[in-house]
């Protein structure tokens, strides 16, 4: 891993804005139905010269990533690929070679059997094979339309509702009882079981693969709403918009945007029962009210129900949860250093600053109060003030909106301006923790295991969020709580 | 960052309790209204702003409007009876945006001011004068017509010799702006504020005062040719013998300090009664839940203290009649936020208008 943090502290921005293109990329081909199947039974009509079938026809098309589809007729599969039109609402699919002509051999069969006499394969054509979203988005219809020799023509067509692809995670079953979805519960043990190698508090460079292939395969497999997943690849589409961002009023503007769409993914009860159950797996020990016995942070940390204000020493480290989030945010989702005189000196939208405690104290926010324990006050201190004389204190330096950069000193967020603090002392308080990856990949990304692996390149090591700052073991969060 | 614009000339007018024989006592006059600013619509959502009025005599909501989609942080009532709300966001939002009010409650305008005009609004001189909080390092306060809304004048507001300046108070009279702000000093346990006057006519700095210690001001009000500061630090000094709850800024920008209770974060003026909402935990590393009201008469300097519940944290405070309004979205315990009212005669918190998010109040006119 230290390796990997040489590379990417020698690589100018440009690499990562490489990649943040091609993952934009990845994420805009995401049509807004991936992940889902749909179940009908369709209605078979013929022309008027055939017999009209009865029986309905059963019929499946699964969507199986951002790209690709499976339909099940006639017990036999045919696969291909598709794309959107009409606001995203109609997907329009083409099958691959192979499954055209055997398509075409099916349409074939049955319009023979209706029409009588043999029915030329070639002079089938797939003039139409779509799904349509309904209203509300829940349900929707598949058509499928062939012309053949003779004006003739058959369609099949039916309407039924979207759900999981096989394989979903079951969020339903808990069967100890301990309020936690068993599959959801045995997905994260696979994730620390890898993340248990090596270093056990953090992501090795040897383990990252394996652990995002399993990140990924239970993001992907998550059975969440369609709307949901169209949020999720609208936030990380919005998240590359931010790549580059120099307009401070640009960025906040899309930061107000994700934030939005951050607030609507949790209508998604599901998504919803997700983030409660991680936080209850891998967040602060106490966030719901409560100990997660043998959670290592619940070994770690003290939980108080009144944030202790009163033990803080310049220098020490903040964390905030407030209603505001942003893609790299799980629990934490602002962090600043108190500055004695009760003032905290952190970085928001508009640069580093100095604000009063009083914001911090606001009712019903989440608050961390920690200290290192790797430098002393006195050191810590001479680092602050060492900061405050190189970013100032009147957002003369800029909010910086490129989350993978932290090695910036031209523009800087919040716990980037925190770690720099520390690491001016050699103390390095990116925890690189496995849970926070976790956490965050689960939230926000449906990708694929690539996709995944991508992402964890561009906001791994050159990414610092308050979530890593409040999972290092250097830092003694000596008070959580809710103001 | 919450600051109480008390309109003092309304408050005077409308305000109409006496001191007679050592007791609080009211008389019949009473305002008709009271604006409540919340940062909440009616089902609770925070970030939705709300102007409600109530109506004073028959103590009911009459009125509720709704406000940008953003968290407001200051109200304050011009000299027409607008109110005049200012936008400021939540942490870690930044806006700029001022709104005005028809008496009648309907949106008269959309103004754009300098950055995070938080510390409120202030009326002199048929001026409106906003204080915004800008870069931290020093603020700024822009000058309008109150009646075209036209700009006038911004006039940078520089720090002091500690440093950092975060305005927090703005009040004004026909002689004189002051503002109010936090500011940086040698020892890191303490809180340091600097006072800055500035000429409404001239708009012009004329004087500032060093930083002081042990001072923190979020509420200034006119009173004669005085300005009234409140000190929310007063209650950590480390000099018994300098402790001051309340600075009264004479015209010779000398300080006089005055000894009331600790830790006043809110004020009102009427009828030489200096009224005060105590909080010594607010922008304090202090968690204590201890809060209070105090009534000091600024003739007779005598003062009546009445505690309230632990924890009953107000943001903004009104004088109307015999009551003490508060508007307060996070009271305690088992209390609704809304607009409470303390009946002085009876020393009784009367029960709530029930309303999320009220964190503002300021009365309208007779």
């Amino acid at each position: 891993m230290r390796n990997v943090f040489v590379i990417f502290n020698r690589l100018d921005t440009k690499p990562f804005h490489s990649l943040a293109i091609t993952l934009a990329a990845s994420i805009a081909s995401h049509a807004l139905a991936a992940g889902e199947r749909l179940e009908v039974r369709a209605k078979e009509r013929t022309s008027a010269s055939c017999d009209q079938p009865t029986d309905d026809v059963p019929l499946e098309i699964q969507l199986i990533d951002g790209s690709q589809w499976l339909l099940t007729l006639d017990d036999n599969e045919y696969r291909g690929t598709y794309v959107t039109h009409q606001k995203r609402k109609r997907l329009v699919l083409t099958p691959d070679d192979a499954s055209l002509g055997a398509l075409k051999s099916a349409v074939a069969m049955r319009a023979a059997r209706l029409c009588g006499g043999p029915i030329p394969v070639d002079s089938v054509a797939i003039s139409r094979l779509t799904v349509f979203r309904a209203r509300g988005g829940e349900t929707g219809r598949v058509t499928l339309v062939a012309r053949m020799s003779g004006s003739r023509r058959l369609s099949l067509s039916g309407t039924g509702s979207f759900g999981p692809l096989p394989g979903a995670v079951d969020l339903t079953t808990d069967a100890d009882a301990d309020g936690l979805p068993d599959e959801l519960k045995e997905g994260v043990d696979d994730a620390r079981a890898i993340a248990a190698g090596g270093d056990p508090t953090q992501l090795d460079e040897s383990e990252m693969e394996q652990f995002a292939a399993v990140i990924g395969d239970l993001g992907n497999r998550l059975p969440l709403s369609s709307r949901t997943r169209e949020i999720q690849r609208e936030i990380l589409a919005l998240t590359t918009d931010l790549d580059g961002v120099t307009i401070a009023g640009k960025g906040r503007r899309i930061l107000k945007h994700i934030e939005d769409d951050e607030a609507e993914l949790l209508d998604d009860p599901d998504l919803k029962l997700v983030m409660d159950s991680l936080d209850r797996m891998l967040g602060p020990a106490g966030s719901l009210g409560e100990t997660v016995a043998g959670g290592p942070a619940a070994a770690r940390l003290p939980v108080s129900t009144r944030v202790a204000f009163d033990q803080l020493q310049r220098g020490d480290v903040m964390l905030l949860r407030s209603s505001f989030f942003y893609p790299w945010v799980w629990y934490f989702s602002h962090a600043g250093n108190y500055d004695g005189n009760n003032m905290v000196y952190e970085s928001l939208g508009d640069g580093v600053q100095l604000k009063p405690l009083q914001h911090w104290k606001e009712r019903g926010q989440k608050v961390g109060l920690g200290r290192s324990n790797r430098s002393s006050t006195a050191q810590v201190v001479a680092a602050l003030d060492g900061a405050e004389s190189r970013y100032g204190t009147n957002k003369r330096t800029p909010y910086n909106f490129f989350f993978p950069n932290k090695g910036s000193d031209s523009a800087i967020y919040c716990s980037q301006l925190v770690w720099k603090i520390h690491k001016a002392l050699g103390v390095d308080l990116d925890s690189n923790d496995w849970r926070w990856f976790a956490q965050m990949a689960l939230k926000n990304i449906f990708l694929t295991p690539a996709g995944v692996a991508a992402l964890t390149a561009a906001v791994w090591i050159p990414a610092v969020a308050p979530d890593e700052i409040y999972y290092s073991p250097h830092i003694n969060f000596y008070s959580i709580g809710t103001n | 960052m919450w600051r109480a614009v008390v309109p003092t000339l309304l408050v005077a007018a409308i305000s109409c309790l006496v001191f007679s024989g050592g007791e609080l006592q009211a008389e019949s006059c009473r305002a008709h209204s009271l604006y409540v600013l919340s940062v909440a619509d009616g089902a609770g959502r925070y970030g939705r702003s709300t102007l409600s009025v109530v109506d004073v005599p028959s103590w009911r909501l009459t009125e509720t409007i709704s406000l940008l989609p953003r968290t407001a942080r200051s109200l304050a009532i011009d000299p027409q009876g607008r109110p005049w709300v200012s936008y400021a966001g939540r942490h870690e939002q930044i806006d700029d945006r001022v709104q005005v009010i028809t008496e009648a409650g309907a949106p008269l305008t959309m103004l754009r001011s300098c950055t995070n005009p938080e510390a409120g609004i202030a009326f002199a001189a048929g001026r409106a004068f906003i204080a915004c909080v800008q870069n931290g390092l020093g603020g700024r306060l822009d000058v309008l017509d109150a009646n075209t809304f036209a700009r006038l004048d911004t006039i940078p507001v520089p720090p002091p010799a500690g440093g950092a300046y975060y305005l927090t108070a703005v009040a004004a009279s026909e002689t004189r702006v002051v503002l109010a702000g936090m500011t940086k000093g040698p020892d890191p346990k303490r809180r340091y504020a600097a006072i800055t006057t500035l000429d409404p006519a001239r708009l012009s700095v004329t004087w500032q005062s060093d930083p002081i210690a042990d001072m923190d001001v979020w509420s200034i009000v006119p009173y004669g040719d005085d300005f009234l500061l409140a000190n929310v630090a007063s209650g950590e000094s480390h000099e018994a013998q300098k402790r001051a709850d309340v600075l009264r800024l004479r015209p010779t920008n000398t300080l006089d300090r005055m000894a009331v209770a600790s830790s006043p974060l809110w004020s009102a003026v009427a009828d030489d009664v200096l009224y005060l909402y105590h909080n010594p935990s607010w922008n304090s590393v202090s968690t204590t839940p201890t809060r209070a009201l105090s009534a000091y008469h600024l003739i007779k300097r005598t003062v009546t203290r009445w505690p309230l519940p632990d924890g009953f944290d107000a943001g903004g405070i009104a004088v109307v009649g015999n009551k003490i309004v508060l508007a307060s979205s996070a009271p305690g315990h088992e209390r609704q936020s809304g607009i409470y009212a303390f009946d002085i005669r009876d020393k009784l918190l009367i029960d709530p208008i029930r309303l999320p998010g009220a964190e503002k109040v300021a009365p309208g006119r007779l």
